[in-house]
């Protein structure tokens, strides 16, 4: 309680203006809340959803939740393995997520909230301490002291094989975890750094397990941490089975008894376990979604995720036509992106820049990107073209993921589109591999691309800010291809700067050079669809492209 | 014979050896690798984590020291671990081939069960309406895909009689009737062409067979029909049948990947078709080998019974 209060009493601006720095829209109000350990009453200050983002997307309970059941979700992917640091899949997430938690979480909307940690203080720019929720239990019974907690981040920076080490985790910035007593732990950072909140709240990387966990027991299929669910058995290739965590810290919660994640990886199969009850939930495309509308036992929840689409080029300055600015700029004049919404989502998607709608308040909104930077305009390309000296257009060839089959439907309307203005595009449909093999190693001229989600705004805009480092140095020849100072300068200035305004506009500004330049041309993102059975309550369409709703969803027996 | 089934043995060693290097290097042709697969287009992992990651499975080796890395440690009898999991692939391979067994064993039971006396009856009653249903509907078994037929039974179960098959294995020993429920429509599935193939199958060759001047013999010493047919006519006309059953094995354990896929069972199939998608070489290269071994013993067998289903046919 000191704790708190020393917090909510001594906030001054300047630590109020670093707290709204959290990140992927912790907005101000929200974070001091959250530092004080309170809940937010209104909606966060700042986050301005504009019209693209939808509603809730179950409709909110009105009665008391039930506790008990057992809910079967099925998984189109399967998780792989459970490690709990540096696993590279999204399905590794799906497997595991219900099993750890972090020192602090994403509501919903992507407002941090006190998890592990109840409090936390900034004392200077590079000083984190964090207060630990005391008594809070592993699933083996022993309490979570700041032991567990130096012991998790430390490997989370080299991750025990088959963790990957992951650039974006702040561990260029970490300098040192440090012990201050049985339940305090402290940060020290070489630098300010606006993304650890972000970091700690996504929770892919950032799991507390005990102190020495990895010696005592094989993670990669087993595991111990905090989370609502205990893990029962991971089979590979087949199922996660999970049962309620009785000593969780959030007091009545889960209200599942168990929960059993299957992986079913064809939707037709996962449809019909559906109807017929096998399942409770999965996830489904948009057609899918469409033709379960009409079934009285399933409910559709439909949701913004993490997932922009875009279309990549490699700028390697070897005098190739979309070398160019202004032929890059006339390819994005000539593509009518509605036209994708309509065709390729059937409507179920909206525009979006680098960063994608409904991650917090940092993306630019559907309607001042249609109206300022997406106009579509054929006769404008066809200038642009002819002002470049490629007004009889030029031959590309567009490299699209084959599965899902968007990527590819993209390409091929873009290549209609684009022979309006004399490109002639050829589209190749590649297995995910070979494509990420070939995006990798820079091996493509255009390719139909799209990002998950990230821990931070920046991790969205990097290949801008930092075009001459990782994939971006391969893309764009060490930035000998393409690069723009002023967006290098910004970037290094918004990975340090703790000002939430400052931070915006840098980040703000970096979006617009990259909707002027076009290194990438982003074009839309789509609407994700969970369908399950009218029993299931409080699930969400979670925009981490996880599924964090079934932590607090419970079943209704009478639906 | 015993000498022949020995040779026959012995010639299994050689013949995996050259498979064995086969699939090694095919696996390694495909395009991209394990790490590609697994990092997928996520900028933020860099190209030096992708090559430690590269490195922590050996990948950075030239080729022919990964395979005789390999050969050694599978003779020493480990067969490795797989990338993905990093678990032991015997213990995967253990646990998946129970299912993939039963499956083609059920799916086999029901194809004779159905074709053999369909066959024979088609047969005996050449030209007949029952010829004619039977080959027909041999001609339409024949023409759907497996995984198309499972999509459609699992559509019209779900739609019919809101049931699909549990979608959680059901092992046999600890619930014998849940799991013959569970396995019964993906077998089926599996099934179908096999049950056209030896309904054709057993239908000419009984035809053949009946043709036969010790069949007339046997007609014209007086048996009864039923006795020529099924006592005389019947264990020749089988023998290409078997034949049939043995090459569609492959087939079998080559459908069912997809069927294992669509009712979610984790067989064999599944392992193998996810160890591709993934690129984990270990696990392409144990189980397409083990598939391999499961081909050539099964082709022995078939060739064993043969020897007691016509005792003309000596091996020596």
């Amino acid at each position: 309680m000191d704790n708190q209060k020393q917090n909510s009493t001594l906030v001054t601006r300047r630590e109020f203006l670093r707290g709204a720095a959290a990140v992927g829209g912790a907005a101000v109000a929200s974070v001091m809340l959250a530092a004080c350990g309170a809940q937010p009453t209104t909606a966060p200050a700042g986050n301005t959803p504009g019209a693209v983002i939808p509603g809730p997307t179950s409709a909110p309970a009105v009665i008391k939740p039930k506790s008990g059941g057992k809910l079967t979700w099925a998984l189109n992917n399967d998780p792989v393995n459970l490690i709990p640091f540096g696993a590279i899949s999204t399905s590794n997430q799906w497997g595991k997520e219900f099993m750890y938690d972090s020192l602090v979480e994403w509501d919903k909307d992507l407002n941090v909230k006190p998890a592990l940690a109840e409090s936390w203080t900034t004392p200077d720019d590079k000083t984190w301490v964090w207060n630990l929720r005391k008594g809070v239990k592993f699933h083996d019974g022993t309490e979570v002291t700041a032991e567990d907690v130096k012991y998790s981040i430390d490997l989370q920076r080299t991750p025990p094989p088959p963790g990957i080490v992951i650039a974006q985790y702040p561990a260029a910035t970490l300098a040192s975890v440090d012990v201050v007593d049985k339940y305090t732990v402290k940060f020290t950072m070489k630098s300010a750094d606006p993304t650890v909140l972000g970091y700690l709240a996504w929770a892919r990387y950032s799991a507390i397990i005990p102190k020495g966990a990895y010696d005592k027991m094989n993670l990669v299929t087993t595991g111990i941490g905090t989370g609502p669910f205990k893990l029962v058995e991971y089979v590979a290739n087949d199922r996660v089975v999970y049962t309620r965590n009785k000593d969780f810290w959030k007091p009545g919660l889960p209200y599942l008894d168990d929960l059993v994640l299957k992986v079913l990886p064809d939707e037709n199969s996962a449809v019909a376990a559906l109807r017929s009850g096998a399942i409770d939930g999965c996830r489904v495309t948009a057609d899918t979604a469409r033709n379960l509308k009409n079934d009285p036992n399933i409910v559709i929840l439909k949701g913004l995720f993490s997932a922009p689409r875009q279309l990549q080029f490699t700028i390697k300055g070897d005098g190739k036509p979309w070398n160019k600015k202004q032929v890059r700029q006339a390819m994005s004049k000539a593509i009518n992106r509605q036209e994708i919404i309509d065709k390729v989502y059937a409507g179920e998607a909206v525009l979006t820049g680098p960063i994608p709608p409904g991650y917090g308040d940092w993306f630019i909104k559907a309607e001042e990107l249609a109206a300022s930077f997406y106009k579509y305009d054929v006769d404008g390309a066809k200038k642009l073209m002819a002002d470049a000296g490629f007004a009889n257009g030029f031959e590309i060839t567009l490299y699209a993921i084959s599965q899902p089959v968007e990527y590819t439907q993209i390409a091929e309307v873009v290549k209609e589109q684009l022979k309006k203005i004399g490109i002639e595009v050829k589209v190749v449909s590649e297995e995910i591999g070979p494509f990420a093999k070939r995006n990798g190693d820079g091996t493509f001229d255009f390719c139909s691309t799209g990002r998950g989600m990230r821990h931070d705004p920046t991790g969205y805009i990097n290949e801008y800010g930092r075009p001459t480092t990782g994939s971006a140095a391969i893309w764009f020849n060490k930035g000998e291809g393409w690069k723009n100072d002023e967006a290098i300068k910004l970037y290094d200035q918004c990975v340090v700067e703790l000002d939430s305004v400052k931070r915006h506009q840098q980040v703000r500004r970096i979006q617009e050079i990259a909707l002027d330049e076009f290194p990438h041309i982003t074009t839309v993102q789509p609407y994700g669809f969970h369908a399950i059975r009218k029993t299931v309550k409080d699930m969400f369409v979670d925009f981490t492209d996880f599924h964090r709703g079934l932590r607090t969803a419970w079943l209704d027996p009478a639906g | 014979m015993s000498k022949y089934i020995l040779r026959r043995l012995i010639l299994i060693i050689p013949t995996l050896l050259v498979m064995s290097f086969i699939i090694f290097w095919m696996v390694r042709a495909m395009p991209a690798d394990i790490v590609d697969a697994l990092v997928g287009v996520d900028p933020s992992i860099t190209p030096e984590a992708k090559a430690a990651l590269r490195h922590s499975f050996g990948l950075d080796d030239p080729i022919p020291v990964q395979y005789l890395r390999w050969v050694t440690e599978a003779l020493q009898g480990d067969l490795g671990k797989s990338f993905r999991t990093r678990e032991p692939i015997t213990k995967s391979l253990v646990a998946s081939l129970p299912i993939t067994l039963e499956l083609a064993f059920l799916a086999i039971v029901m194809s004779v069960i159905v074709a053999v006396p369909l066959g024979v009856l088609s047969a005996v009653k050449r030209n007949s309406n029952v010829d004619f249903w039977a080959r027909a509907g041999g001609l339409i078994g024949l023409a759907f895909p497996n995984f198309w037929l499972a999509t459609m039974f699992l559509l019209i179960t779900s739609l019919a009689f809101h049931w699909v098959p549990p979608v959680i294995w059901i092992p046999p020993d600890k619930d014998l009737v849940g799991n013959l429920i569970q396995m019964f429509l993906p077998a089926l599935a599996l099934s179908v062409q096999l049950m056209a193939v030896e309904m054709r199958m057993a239908r000419a060759s009984m035809l053949e067979v009946l043709r036969q001047d010790y069949i007339r013999t046997a007609r014209a010493k007086g048996l009864r029909e039923g006795v020529v047919v099924f006592k005389h006519a019947l264990k020749n006309a089988f023998i290409p049948v078997i034949t049939v059953i043995g090459i569609q094995m492959g087939s079998l354990l080559g459908g069912s990947v997809i069927i294992e896929q669509i009712f979610g069972l984790p067989g064999v199939g599944w392992f193998l078709l996810s160890g591709i998608f993934g690129r984990d070489y270990p696990v392409v290269q144990v189980t397409a080998l083990f598939l391999a071994t499961v081909f050539i013993v099964v082709n022995l067998l078939v060739d064993i019974t043969y020897a007691y289903l016509d005792p003309r046919i000596k091996y020596s």
